[in-house]
């Protein structure tokens, strides 16, 4: 019953995902990071300390901190730890060990088995060396991918038809670029190309040299002999790079940051643009450029035969990069998903295929397309079930009558995001007769949307009163191509206004008829209780109201008559209530045959039109 | 004739019972399928138990983390207090209202929950520190927190940002 995790072994960083009701989730680590520095560390003590700790002490105990120890897999490399010597597949463990003991923590349970990714160019001595590290932890695994497969993964190409993918994939302190071959199953690595020195820590390098410059040029002070500017200068660097993703300009200001001979402090003001970034990281941009052209000739393929491109690591952000590329292929970028975090969830994609989760389809489950709902009073779609409704699903809404006496309403079931029921699709109608004559509003018809998990739809009906039931099944509703769906979706978005504007009239409008029709049989059961002008104020604001009903157009004249009759109206009903006895009021529903409604039963009061 | 007959019968109804057989082994019964939904839904349920329990501890575990992100955020601007305040300045009464800026901004992170670490001199903890340097000295013995570079902070059992530290060697 265990799970399969997905885990991205990299050089400078490490990330553990898992599969979670369908879809692959990661998996914080117990310093609340998504991401785990690839950092081992052992203590004075003998202490083993991995990831961000194990970082935070790499200045104080150089020799006793392994790094990047990724780029010495499956070679006869070994580390001297106080006179003990470690292979690369033990210190992987140890990092291993780590995700694991995370993984273990975020879901309660043992973890015995995984899937690790690999650089596409990876020997087999290299992925043997990967897998005894998996073994050393612990960890059956289950598997070895490629990282590009497993970002390609993420990113559902599996499930698609068969196509060729360049993956640019800019992490830390390394660039891989891989073309590869998927469909039906089948991966096919095709050409790999890349820089295993390369990645976004030189980015902020070059950020770093240049704020130095630049304040050397204004104060003639060198920084970089304190280490604990430079430290500080390190985190704006990098700051000031992830901002430049998303903005033209940032701000670089660090007040403070030094002084000068005389003993007065300096501050640093610098503005970086996106331009002058551009500018000082064009050689690395350029350096990624090589690789990919190397990869795309090695492949034998020409630009226009690779059909996507993916973007992986977190530098694959910087927008020169992104740019570059899509000069580079002439195409649009497959984007979405967090470049830092795709490939561990691919691998625990993949995980969950080969737990049987994912094949079992237990975890696919569908979603309603386009929204259910039914018609009310004034046209109106009245939605029941919303789009993206995880289903099976049921829902239950009591309605009412429009109509005294009414004998029975019309259920019209529509799909659709519109705010009409003319602008949206029919699914199916049917009636429920035999209502039992009553006052409009009292009977209680409750509606109910049942979807089970074919994406059948049972639409129910039942009068309340009489226990009377109708109903209908609709086996068509999610036959729909995927482009009538989304026709759908953005003609609701295109006439969003335009719709909530007859909305609004025709709320107006129904809750002005409302009122009149309240007020008037109110009137007709305490009229004896007000005095006769106020009957004839109150009668006279109901003929205002009404006539402004009569009119077309008139959504806020209709607006303010409802208000100024409501507020009338309940000043006079409030004198009444006063004058009678508490138990009158209750008295008032028993005679008139119904019981009287709790505060908020949910019902709505817009109702079905008479048939 | 009549014992092949029976023979050939006999090997007839072999045939068709193995075929039978087969049959009934490549079709599952419905025991088996409804023992298959029957695992399908338990896992599923208890995955979902588990979500459910995950929640309930990440939903207590959320206003604490928010705390940490935003005194985290904060604590550059205490920073630059902290050095405005220590910085040579004539005028007496400008650096005074500083030096009360500073305090006030101390008060209110610390009346959130933000806690000072006080590493000088202690064993160097990387839990806590992050050393960005060595230094030779003999005030110290080796392996101990012997400058302060920028202030840490926790806040309960968290922690906002490990102090900045040099270690003695």
């Amino acid at each position: 019953m265990s799970k399969i995790i997905g885990i991205d072994l990299g050089t400078t960083n490490s990330c553990v995902a898992v599969m979670e009701g369908g879809n692959p989730v990661v998996i914080t680590n117990s310093e609340g990071n998504r991401t785990t520095p690839s950092v081992v560390g052992f203590s004075k003590t003998g202490e083993r300390l991995v990831g961000q700790i194990a970082k935070r002490q790499a200045v104080a105990n150089a020799k006793n901190t392994i790094s990047s120890i990724k780029r010495h897999m499956g070679t006869d490399y070994k580390v001297d730890i106080d006179g003990k010597k470690y292979t690369p597949q033990e210190v992987s463990a140890m990092i291993l060990g780590k995700l694991k003991a995370d993984a273990e923590a975020y879901l309660g349970e043992t973890v015995t088995e995984a899937v690790i990714t690999v650089p596409a160019y990876f020997t087999d001595s290299q992925r043997q060396a990967t897998k005894d590290a998996g073994q050393i932890a612990g960890l059956t695994v289950k598997r070895i991918i490629n990282e590009p497969t497993a970002a390609a993964l993420s990113y559902g190409i599996d499930k698609e038809n068969e196509q060729k993918v360049l993956v640019y994939d800019l992490g830390g302190g390394t660039f891989d670029v891989s073309i590869i071959d998927m469909g039906d199953g089948v991966t096919e690595v095709l050409a790999t190309a890349g820089n295993n020195r390369l990645g976004g820590d030189d980015f902020d390098q070059k950020v770093i040299n240049w704020i130095v410059a630049e304040f050397k040029k204004a104060n003639g002070i060198d920084l970089t002999g304190d280490a604990m500017v430079m430290q500080r200068l390190k985190e704006a660097a990098e700051k000031a790079k992830i901002d430049l993703s998303n903005v033209t300009t940032t701000n670089i200001n660090l007040p403070f940051i030094t002084v000068d001979p005389s003993g007065t402090p300096c501050h640093l003001d610098l503005t970086l643009t996106q331009a002058k970034f551009n500018e000082l990281t064009s050689d690395l941009v350029e350096a990624t450029i090589g690789p990919v052209r190397q990869a795309i000739k090695d492949s034998g393929l020409a630009a226009n035969e690779i059909q996507k491109v993916l973007m992986v690591g977190g530098s694959s952000r910087i927008p020169a990069v992104q740019d570059a590329i899509k000069k580079l292929l002439g195409k649009e970028l497959f984007k979405g998903i967090n470049p830092d975090e795709c490939v561990a969830l691919g691998a625990a994609y993949q995980g969950g295929i080969l737990g049987g989760d994912v094949k079992q389809g237990l975890l696919l489950l569908d979603v309603t397309p386009l929204s259910l709902g039914i018609e009310t009073a004034g046209g109106i779609c009245t939605k029941m079930i919303s789009r993206n409704t995880t289903i099976p699903t049921k829902k239950s809404q009591v309605f009412s009558t429009y109509s005294d006496n009414q004998p029975a309403v019309d259920i019209n079931v529509l799909q659709g995001e519109r705010e009409f029921a003319r602008d949206n699709k029919q699914l199916g109608t049917f009636q429920l007769n035999g209502i039992a004559p009553a006052p409009r509003g009292v009977p209680q018809i409750e509606v109910s949307f049942d979807i089970d998990a074919n994406g059948i739809v049972h639409v129910t009906a039942k009068d309340l009163g009489t226990g009377k039931v109708q109903n209908i099944t609709i086996t068509s509703s999610t036959n729909m191509s995927k482009d009538d769906i989304d026709k759908a979706v953005r003609d609701a978005e295109a006439y969003a206004d335009d719709d909530k504007k007859r909305r609004d009239a025709v709320d107006a409008k129904n809750n002005g008829e409302n009122l009149t029709f309240q007020c008037e049989k109110a009137l007709n059961d305490f009229g004896d209780k007000v005095s006769a002008e106020e009957k004839t104020m109150i009668q006279g604001k109901i003929a205002d109201l009404k006539a402004e009903l009569e009119k077309e157009d008139n959504t806020e004249n209709i607006k303010a008559k409802t208000d100024e009759l409501q507020k009338a109206f309940y000043e006079i009903s409030g004198k009444v209530y006063q004058q009678a006895a508490p138990g009158d009021g209750q008295q008032y529903y028993q005679e008139e045959g119904g019981t009287p409604p709790p505060a908020d039963d949910g019902i709505i009061d817009a109702d079905f039109k008479e048939v | 004739m009549d014992i092949e007959n029976e023979n050939l019968d006999e090997t007839t109804e072999e045939i068709f019972e193995e075929e039978i057989e087969q049959e009934e082994q490549a079709v599952p019964s419905f025991q088996e399928l409804i023992e298959a939904e029957k695992d399908k839904y338990l896992r599923l349920y208890a995955e979902f138990d588990n979500f459910r329990k995950r929640t309930v501890k990440e939903k207590t575990e959320m206003y604490n983390n928010a705390t940490v992100d935003v005194i985290a955020e904060l604590l550059p601007v205490l920073d630059s207090f902290e050095r405005a305040a220590n910085a040579d300045s004539t005028d007496e009464t400008y650096k005074k209202g500083v030096v009360m800026l500073l305090e006030q901004f101390k008060n209110i992170i610390t009346k959130i929950g933000a806690v000072e670490l006080e590493p000088l001199g202690e064993d160097f903890d990387p839990n806590f520190h992050n050393a960005i340097k060595t230094v030779e000295t003999d005030e110290f013995e080796s392996g101990k927190v012997c400058q302060v570079f920028q202030k840490g902070f926790k806040y309960k059992d968290k922690l906002i940002r490990p102090a900045m530290v040099g270690v003695s060697q």
